[in-house]
């Protein structure tokens, strides 16, 4: 008999450059999950740029994960569960990553012991994650930019790679170039998503001929069907208002978090565009 | 911890009990890293005047520890002193033959039985390598695992969250893979030189090095 139950699914998002919109992502997915019903575990695996607190409210009593992987503090006293305090009716578990200037000093000077220290502690995670009080059906992993030391522990044990992508110049090519340099190696399925597009015109017709191109370029750099495309979320002009009156709200002193989507707006593109990738993501397809 | 062997030696740098493990690694490389770490200990206990020293030559770690007359040299598998061992081996042995070294006439034959003490003793907590076992010369580091052919990444996974265990205990830690597979991945893994195995007295364990 094995112990382990195999319905976890495991998503890691990931990203040739930053600020393509990785955690907004990662968050709008788990709660969106969540508030279906499903049990949810989001990690913040981005320790060099943290962000997943800046979303949700994290308790002062709550460890962070970085006690975790690397002090050996208990996984349950680094979880936290806002089902209640979102009124989501799935379990919604969250680990944050330490954004203070120390932690982030440490991070910067791994070495490779202790980023094999952290990928052990990552699979004993996950593993415990498949048991009570958990019962996860889905981990998401939030990630930082580029290939780091922390990218590769999250793509190593994730069952999927979601690339996030602007389409402009750089990043298009840069993502393909680093998804080719990975690909070789990637035990998980790769997928696309392109996000920040500036026109908010759903044009089916230009989509498929993006689309196609985007494809192309792949199948050239990579190998034929290895990425799947799933399409693209426009960019919002009134969310970029909303963060940045966020940002001087905060600057104020007052407490903010960011808005999600998927909580309370699932007719926003954002809402619409994720739940309709999310059998793609979790290979639910068929 | 795994141990590899076990020397006595005496101030004056003659050995005087040797016992080794491990059917791999030859004797001359054993000896030859044991001559360079006394050396070492040589030139640092007139430095330093301590008594103990772990040097690791080659992948093979040598900790040794004085009693009087005698040092205890045990040779294993990890940096970390094995301090309860090397105390109990050296008091175990002064007890029994402390006085035989005082007045000693170059008969080796008197401390033979010590050898089965030795064995004793680390039946106690280590794995003693008495079978045809290797050591892994290289790390499952996660950038090794990530260039690791597709199918050797979840057995590789699965041995990293254990440290060690048996072919059986692996493919619990696994998501779907098979027994056989999983024994064909392990031997795979063996030959990479990234795990090692041993045998104790009625199972094969597998291992990797931390
Ligand atoms: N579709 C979008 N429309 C408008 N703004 C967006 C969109 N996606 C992300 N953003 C904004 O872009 C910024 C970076 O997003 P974030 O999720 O933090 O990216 P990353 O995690 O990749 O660094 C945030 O201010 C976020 O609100
Ligand atoms: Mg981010």
């Amino acid at each position: 008999m094995r112990l382990n139950n195999l319905t976890l699914k495991s998503l890691a998002v990931l990203s040739h450059k930053g600020g393509v919109g990785k955690s907004s992502i990662a968050v709008n997915l788990a709660v969106h999950l969540a508030k279906e019903g499903k049990s949810v575990c989001l990690l913040d695996n981005d320790f060099h740029g943290p962000s997943l607190m800046t979303f949700f409210k994290k308790d002062p009593e709550v460890q962070w994960l970085n006690n975790y992987l690397l002090n050996n503090e208990p996984a349950e006293n680094c979880l936290q569960n806002f089902s209640l305090p979102l009124g989501l009716s799935g379990n919604l578990w969250i680990g944050f990553a330490d954004p203070g200037s120390e932690s982030i000093h440490n991070i910067i000077r791994i070495d490779q012991d202790t980023s094999f220290k952290m990928l052990q502690n990552l699979i004993r995670l996950k593993k415990q994650l498949r048991k009570p009080p958990y019962d996860i059906e889905y981990l998401i992993m939030d990630s930082a930019a580029g290939n780091t030391y922390g990218t590769v522990n999250v793509m190593l044990i994730t069952g999927a790679s979601l690339f996030i992508i602007k389409i402009s110049n750089a990043d298009i090519f840069g993502t393909s170039q680093m998804i080719a340099g990975l690909y070789k190696q990637l035990k998980s399925r790769s997928l696309v998503l392109g996000n920040l597009i500036p026109s908010t015109d759903e044009d089916s017709e230009k989509f498929t001929d993006i689309k196609k191109m985007i494809e192309e370029l792949f199948n050239k750099d990579i190998g034929k069907n290895a990425v799947e495309f799933l399409g693209w979320i426009p960019t919002d002009q009134k969310l970029q208002k909303l963060e940045f009156n966020a940002a001087i709200r905060r600057l104020k002193g007052d407490k903010v978090s960011r808005v999600i989507y998927t909580l309370n707006q699932p007719n926003h593109v954002f809402s619409k565009t994720l739940s309709k990738i999310i059998p793609s993501l979790f290979g639910e397809v068929e | 911890m795994i141990v590899y062997a076990v020397y006595i030696i005496t101030t004056d740098g003659r050995t005087i009990v040797a016992e080794t493990f491990h059917e791999n690694i030859p004797n001359d490389i054993l000896l030859g890293g044991l001559l360079t770490a006394l050396q070492n200990m040589a030139t640092e206990i007139t430095k330093s005047k301590s008594e103990m020293k772990t040097i690791e030559i080659e992948g093979l770690c040598y900790h040794i520890r004085s009693f009087g007359l005698i040092r205890i040299v045990l040779v294993t598998n990890l940096p970390r002193s094995p301090d309860d061992f090397l105390q109990t081996l050296g008091l175990r042995f002064m007890k029994q033959y402390g006085e035989t070294l005082i007045d000693w006439d170059s008969n080796l034959n008197v401390f033979l039985p010590f050898k089965d003490t030795i064995k004793e003793i680390m039946e106690i907590g280590t794995t003693i390598d008495s079978s045809k076992s290797i050591i892994p010369s290289k790390k499952l580091s996660p950038t090794e695992i990530f260039s690791l052919p597709h199918q050797l990444q979840a057995t590789a996974l699965a041995i990293v969250s254990l440290e060690r265990g048996t072919v059986q205990e692996i493919a619990n830690e696994t998501e779907e893979e098979s027994l056989q597979m999983i024994s064909a991945n392990l031997s795979s893994l063996l030959e990479l030189g990234f795990i090692g195995k041993t045998k104790t007295k009625e199972e094969e364990v597998y291992f990797c090095s931390q």
